[in-house]
């Protein structure tokens, strides 16, 4: 979970070091990922050892940083908008995806503690099961849909 | 307790989705009238250059004219009006004289075609569609020069590439526009053109060593021209900047980055004279 969680975090904020224009922020994505970095060693050695504790400490400020990194790229979408329909865009749905995957996550770590607080019935934590099963479908379905619209007249268009 | 936690539950779930699918309603409306908004903005644009454009031609077929006619009338009817007063004597003169006369009405009449074949070659903006920007200018010193006005001094640096049509077009009307204002207005002994050509800068430089005039120069007294060049110049994506002062001339400076496309003024022009 460790490792996942820090490959993961290195990929998406590639992804978005490669989407952004703005070179304030490029350079703010690549500062994350070093601290991002150096802290999972941290947190994997000292705080939440390895194959024991679930990586909260890393899971939590990645997501946030997933759905700042979402929001940016929409206000960039908006600053310099193609001439192409959004819908044909696989950047609007990456990066839907993106921020609702990141969103949904606080979601069910915020139910999950409440779940757990009140000590609630299983069909509680069944009902998040669930709906954790929901949101991966979704992320997949909109990432898949991004795959499979066409970026190469997104690019001609942009340049 | 359960009933009501599983309620809340699902009602934050559903709050949750709801909100995101509105923001992501929001930006996709937001982002369609932002699309609408730069449509309407670069057709704007678009127009302004055409309009620009034509107005540039326009110009430059009346300034062309106006030195057509004034040839016309100032030189090959004089020339002319010799021969014929010549071919009048040489009726009544003898053999010789009459030799001398013909030889004489012939190199005037030699004259006159030149001139008459220099006049052709100043339809300058159709010589900017097919001898580029470089040439027309050297022809134009060229015809200066002969006047006797001012002397004109041509200077170009690197490696000679078009810069499109249209572009060239507006600069050779900035050229002349300069060269009109330096005329009428500078009273100079001199005006030196530069073009410098560098893989991603063309430079075109306009000075004079006339009487030059204070930077803030009210409209009336060709201001409007001048703020026309820099509005021209913005036109096709290059920077104008006019430095002068009282007693020390003028310097206009056009740079343009050929390599800066702009979507309204590059391909065919509806509104274009010439070809």
């Amino acid at each position: 979970m460790h490792l996942e969680c820090i490959t993961g975090y290195v990929f998406y904020s590639l992804t978005y070091y490669y989407l952004f224009k703005n070179k304030t922020i490029k350079k703010t994505v690549i500062i994350s990922i070093v601290i991002i970095t150096v802290f999972f060693v941290i947190n994997a050695v000292f705080l939440q050892p390895f194959r024991k504790v679930f990586p909260s400490n890393i899971t939590t400020p990645t997501q946030v940083l997933y759905a700042v990194f979402s929001l940016l790229l929409f206000k960039e979408m908006l600053l310099y908008p193609l001439k192409i329909n959004i819908i044909r865009q696989s950047v609007f749905w990456y990066n839907s995806g993106v921020l609702f995957y990141s969103t949904s996550l606080f979601l069910i770590f915020g139910l999950g503690n409440y779940i757990g607080e009140h000590k609630l019935s299983p069909n509680f934590i069944s009902f998040l099961a669930y709906f954790w099963y929901f949101i991966l479908y979704v992320f997949h379905i909109l990432i898949g849909v991004s795959l499979l619209t066409n970026n190469k007249e997104i690019t001609t268009t942009d340049a | 307790m359960p009933d009501n936690s599983l309620r809340l539950l699902i009602s934050l779930t559903a709050a949750f989705f709801f909100g995101i699918t509105c923001f992501i309603i929001y930006f996709v409306v937001l982002y369609r009238n932002k699309q609408l908004k730069n449509q309407q903005e670069q057709e704007q644009q678009q127009s302004a250059f055409r309009q620009e454009l034509l107005k540039a031609q326009i110009e430059m077929q009346e300034q062309t004219l106006l030195y057509i006619s004034r040839e016309i009338h100032d030189n090959v009817t004089q020339v002319l009006s010799f021969v014929k007063l010549n071919l009048a004597l040489a009726a009544d003169g003898s053999a010789p004289v009459k030799q001398t006369k013909i030889n004489e009405s012939r190199e005037l009449v030699a004259q006159a075609i030149n001139d008459l074949r220099d006049l052709s070659k100043s339809l300058s903006f159709e010589h900017i569609t097919r001898i580029g920007l470089l040439k027309t200018i050297e022809i134009e010193t060229g015809r200066i020069n002969k006047s006797g006005i001012i002397k004109v001094n041509l200077w170009a640096e690197g490696e000679v590439y078009p810069l499109g049509e249209q572009r060239e077009l507006v600069l050779y009307r900035i050229m002349q526009e300069a060269l009109n204002n330096t005329l009428k207005h500078a009273r100079a002994r001199h005006f030196k053109i530069s073009l410098q050509y560098q893989p991603e800068l063309f430079n075109l430089t306009l000075e004079d060593d006339g009487n030059g005039f204070p930077a803030n120069l009210p409209d009336k007294n060709n201001g409007s021209g001048l703020k026309n060049m820099e509005s021209r110049a913005a036109l096709i994506g290059a920077v104008a900047t006019i430095d002068s002062s009282p007693g020390k001339g003028c310097c206009i400076k056009v740079a343009l980055n050929p390599l800066e496309q702009r979507l309204y003024i590059d391909g065919y022009h509806p509104d274009r004279l010439s070809r």
